[in-house]
């Protein structure tokens, strides 16, 4: 642990269960951050904060899984780990497929819940590095012009400039100079590099066929 | 003599007295004249009392002297002269006519005799008193005029009657009642006259001698004259039939012997063969058979007539000649009758007497007076008769109505008993004799009838029947009873109690009904329902499974992490105890959590014996939201109550209660699933309707259609996936067994409500509660 400090936010609308937690977690040297519900978790935590987000899952009102899909659409990424009273399987797999890290079953032993947060708190560390690392390139793909961009879009789908031509119904001399453009800001060598950092940048969902 | 007044006979004396003027002195006068003043009256204006001497020719008082002496007396009271002093004189002048010197003797005695009593009148008798009184009266009492009847002319022979003697004398005529007789026995060849010896006999005899001289040649005529007695009882006796025998009088027979004219009769025709006709008019019933006569009441009836003139003042001489008295048929129909003589051929105008009246006819006032009482004895009987018939026929047919109603209740082993508490007066009938061990003379008395109560029971049956007494109501009770040895069997009782009528007395009138086969298939029943119940308590624990876990949950997650925590703060070189100290204390307050859910969870899943407490109803909702916290925040359902109800106690059995509410909170719950979470709102109201407490869950879900509110509480009809659906139909026999009623309303769009009634408490009272709560499982026969 000699990173800097992250932080464990923690969800459970039972006080006693919030404070036995945070107090788990506080021992094995996490700082803690504990909410009754999702709605104050919302209000007052700071997203920038790295760590990651201990869910109770079922709550009054507004519960654990409605706050999982709140914070993937704000762009959150943060680790969510869930507890759950009952092994109650569609939710959880609701849950797993929107994105948490993992399910734990009430009650929890010590060594099962620090290791879910150990791994969820070393996945926030590394998207958050992974997200330093592709920033720059967001910076420059929002510098190519529109025409650069639908080149690019092709491009990374492994498009010949003949076929980019006739489905812009521009000359294919054109996408030649567009294409060049686009590599130079984009500062890629070639274009496994540029489909590299398409991926990175979460515009390839699926490696073109040919390409695997 | 009538009896007078004292005053009459007094004032008689001085009007005697006033009458004689020699002798008045001036002082007699005055008196006479105070007396007259004081006396007035209307019967004393008439003429002065006055004496009346009767003079009768014979010598004793022979039948006919009663009636002159009765006639001449009523003559007299009915013209107002009844003071008038009649004096009679029995002259006997029948027998010793021939002797003149006998008439002066006689003469001068009666001279004496009335010396100082003035006579007003002389009556005369027959012919001999009147020939004396004619002959000697200048001797007597000169002047005094004579008035006679009873006469016959032949007395008048040589005698001349002077102008103021006054009377009508009579002529026999004898033919006429032979011509009679003639008649009557038309098959008459002989008339025989009998006659004696005396002058009158001869008279007699002469008077008729002649009248039959026209009968010769029609019948033979004899006369036996002077016969003695005994010849001719005998020869009377002897007479034929075809015979008329006439004896016109008889004093005296051949051999001197005398006679009473009637009793010679009566001796005669009492032997004759045939009736005997006379001259008399006065005969006996057994005597003559009567003839054409001067009847003697009619001749008393004249003379006494012209009597009454002369008293009143009229001259002797001035009351004219007397008109003859009319002689008439005079017959003793006793005596025709004896000899087949019937009324029918009589003269028209007879006079009938001694008529063979039927004997009943003197009676016949008494006979209809006692026919009548008779006859209403004999209706009264027959009406006693009947009423008697009727009463048997009623009580036949109430002994058999009874002996009916007796045999039902001993074939069916029902109690009958009757108790007037006043008269302290128990009655009971055969079978609870029986139940009671009772010989046939014993009398089952009511604390006998409830010392087979059993004594848990007792005191409330006696209870219900004191509120019978005091209502003057009836009465229905189910108790234990223990007869016999002590088996205890279940029996109802149920009766009333009335006034037997106006202003009697209260009686208690009741039925016992052993119940107890009944009572076990209730038992049997509610032991059933009951573990149905708990199966269905056990399905609703798997309902609830899910949120109870997370509530059981919870706690343990606390106590784990915390005691974890704890650990991991001991491992450091220096604890922080007050750390520690608080985990500690935060890990006693979960775990009481922990065991507040398991007590909860056993006290509605542990299966237990039903219990009739009071309960607060509103206090139970408010443990069942406490369990289904959990559950109903899962399904993110918010309760709001509006309990309203005060007070809100009912008597029952909390565990099936509670698992009503659950089922009526947990149904609502799911019924509302379809909804967003902001209108998962449950309602819960309470309130109180007269002795009801109502208790209404009503959620926002779709509603139940109007065909299907029935049938939701039927069992294994579920709209859900999961469950028997048995839910509503236990919640209904858990309502229904606590007398209670679970039914279920719904608004289009605006969901269902489930609606529990269950009676209130009555403070006090012990109320109805749970059926099954009756006291149990002790005693029952296996």
């Amino acid at each position: 642990m000699t990173e800097p400090a992250a932080t464990v936010f923690v969800v459970d609308d039972d006080a006693s269960v919030l404070k036995a937690l945070g107090r788990l977690l506080r021992s094995a040297g996490w700082a803690v951050q504990a909410y009754l519900s999702p709605a104050e978790f919302l209000a007052g935590h700071d997203a920038a904060l790295p760590g990651c987000l201990l869910l109770d899952m079922a709550m009054p009102g507004f519960d654990g899984l409605e706050l999982q899909s709140r914070l993937r659409d704000a762009g959150s990424t943060r680790p969510i780990v869930f507890l759950t009273g009952q092994a109650d399987v569609p939710l959880s797999v609701r849950a797993l497929r929107a994105g948490a890290l993992n399910l734990l079953t009430k009650p929890v032993s010590d060594e099962t819940l620090l290791q879910a947060v150990d791994e969820a708190v070393a996945e926030d560390r590394a998207q958050r590095r992974a997200a330093a690392e592709i920033a720059p390139w967001h910076l420059r793909l929002q510098s190519l012009t529109p025409r650069e961009r639908g080149v690019f879009d092709q491009v990374i789908r492994g498009r010949l400039n003949k076929q980019i031509a006739a489905d812009l119904g521009i000359a294919e001399k054109t996408v030649k100079v567009h294409r060049g453009q686009v590599m130079e800001k984009m500062r890629a060598r070639s274009v496994a590099e540029l489909v590299h950092m398409a991926q990175r940048l979460g515009l390839v969902l699926e490696y073109p066929a040919h390409s695997r | 003599m009538p009896a007078r007044p004292l005053a009459s006979a007094s004032a008689s004396t001085f009007a005697l007295r006033a009458q004689r003027p020699r002798h008045a002195s001036w002082c007699t006068r005055l008196v006479q004249a105070v007396v007259w003043c004081l006396l007035i009256t209307p019967s004393w204006a008439a003429p002065s009392p006055q004496n009346v001497l009767v003079l009768y020719s014979g010598n004793r008082v022979l039948p006919g002297v009663a009636v002159i002496d009765q006639t001449i007396d009523a003559v007299l009271r009915a013209a107002h002269l009844d003071d008038t002093e009649l004096f009679n004189e029995f002259l006997g002048l029948d027998d010793d006519a021939n002797d003149p010197g006998y008439a002066r003797r006689l003469a001068a005695f009666l001279h004496g005799k009335y010396a100082h009593r003035p006579i007003a009148a002389i009556v005369a008798v027959r012919g001999p008193a009147l020939r004396f009184a004619v002959e000697l009266r200048d001797q007597l009492f000169p002047g005094v005029p004579i008035v006679h009847f009873g006469v016959d002319v032949a007395d008048l022979d040589g005698l001349d009657l002077p102008a103021d003697v006054v009377g009508a004398a009579f002529q026999p005529e004898p033919l006429k009642t032979i011509e009679l007789a003639m008649q009557l026995q038309p098959e008459a060849r002989r008339l025989v006259v009998i006659s004696g010896t005396s002058a009158l006999d001869h008279q007699r005899e002469q008077t008729a001698r002649s009248a039959f001289e026209p009968l010769r040649g029609r019948i033979d005529v004899e006369y036996w004259t002077g016969l003695p007695m005994a010849e001719l009882a005998a020869r009377v006796r002897a007479v034929s039939p075809d015979t008329i025998l006439y004896m016109p009088v008889m004093r005296q027979d051949g051999s001197g012997k005398r006679f009473v004219p009637q009793q010679v009769a009566k001796d005669l025709a009492s032997i004759a063969p045939v009736p005997i006709y006379g001259e008399a008019s006065n005969f006996d019933i057994k005597g003559t058979a009567g003839g054409y006569v001067t009847p003697l009441q009619d001749g008393a009836k004249v003379g006494a007539g012209l009597l009454v003139r002369l008293l009143r003042g009229e001259p002797a001489t001035s009351l004219g000649p007397t008109p003859a008295v009319p002689k008439k048929f005079v017959l003793n129909m006793h005596q025709l009758a004896r000899f087949g003589i019937s009324p029918s051929a009589l003269p028209p105008d007879a006079t009938l007497r001694h008529r063979d009246v039927p004997w009943w006819e003197p009676y016949a006032w008494q006979i209809v007076i006692v026919a009548l009482v008779l006859l209403l004895q004999a209706g009264l009987i027959v009406a006693l008769v009947l009423q008697r018939r009727v009463r048997k026929k009623a009580e036949a047919s109430l002994r058999e109505s009874e002996r009916r109603i007796r045999q039902a209740a001993a074939a069916t082993g029902l109690v009958l008993w009757m108790h007037d508490r006043q008269r302290n007066e128990f009655w009971g009938n055969n079978v609870l004799r029986y139940e009671l061990g009772l010989g046939p003379n014993e009398t089952p008395t009511f604390e006998s009838f409830v010392a087979m109560v059993h004594p848990a029971d007792r005191e409330r049956v006696l209870a219900a029947f004191d509120k019978a007494w005091n209502e003057i109501g009836r009465f229905h009770v189910e108790s234990r009873a223990v007869v016999n040895g002590g088996v205890s069997r279940w029996v109802v009782l149920r009766g009333s109690v009335r006034r037997e009528r106006q202003g009697g007395t209260l009686r208690m009138r009741g039925v016992g009904l052993e119940v107890t086969a009944q009572k076990m298939a209730e038992r049997e029943a509610a032991q059933r329902r009951d573990e149905l119940t708990h199966q269905s308590r056990i399905s609703l624990l798997g309902q609830l499974s899910g949120s109870l876990a997370h509530e059981l949950n919870q706690p343990l997650t606390a106590i784990l992490s915390n005691a974890q925590a704890a650990l991991r703060f001991l491992k450091a070189e220096a604890p922080d105890l007050d750390e520690l100290r608080e985990i500690l204390a935060d890990i006693v307050v979960d775990d009481q959590r922990a065991g507040d859910v398991i007590r909860r969870l056993r006290a509605l899943f542990v299966r237990g014996e039903t219990k009739n407490e009071s309960i607060d109803v509103h206090q139970l909702i408010d443990q069942v939201l406490h369990l289904l916290q959990a559950e109903l925040q899962v399904k993110q359902v918010t309760a709001r109550l509006e309990l309203q109800a005060r007070p809100a106690q009912v008597l029952g059995d909390r565990t099936q209660l509670q698992q009503l509410l659950l089922n009526l909170v947990l149904n609502a719950g799911e019924a509302m699933a379809g909804l967003p979470a902001a209108e998962r709102i449950l309602r819960i109201r309470s309130e109180c309707v007269i002795d009801e407490l109502r208790i209404y869950v009503i959620d926002r879900g779709p509603g139940i259609a109007v065909d299907q509110l029935e049938r939701v509480f039927q069992p294994f009809v579920s709209s859900k996936n999961l469950g028997l659906g048995l839910g509503l139909a236990i919640s209904r026999s858990i309502a229904v067994a606590h007398r209670g009623r679970l039914w279920a309303t719904s608004h289009e769009a605006q969901g269902a409500a489930l609606c529990l009634a269950l009676p209130l408490r009555v403070a006090g009272a012990g109320g109805p509660g749970i059926d099954a709560a009756q006291p149990a499982t002790q005693s029952l026969p296996t």
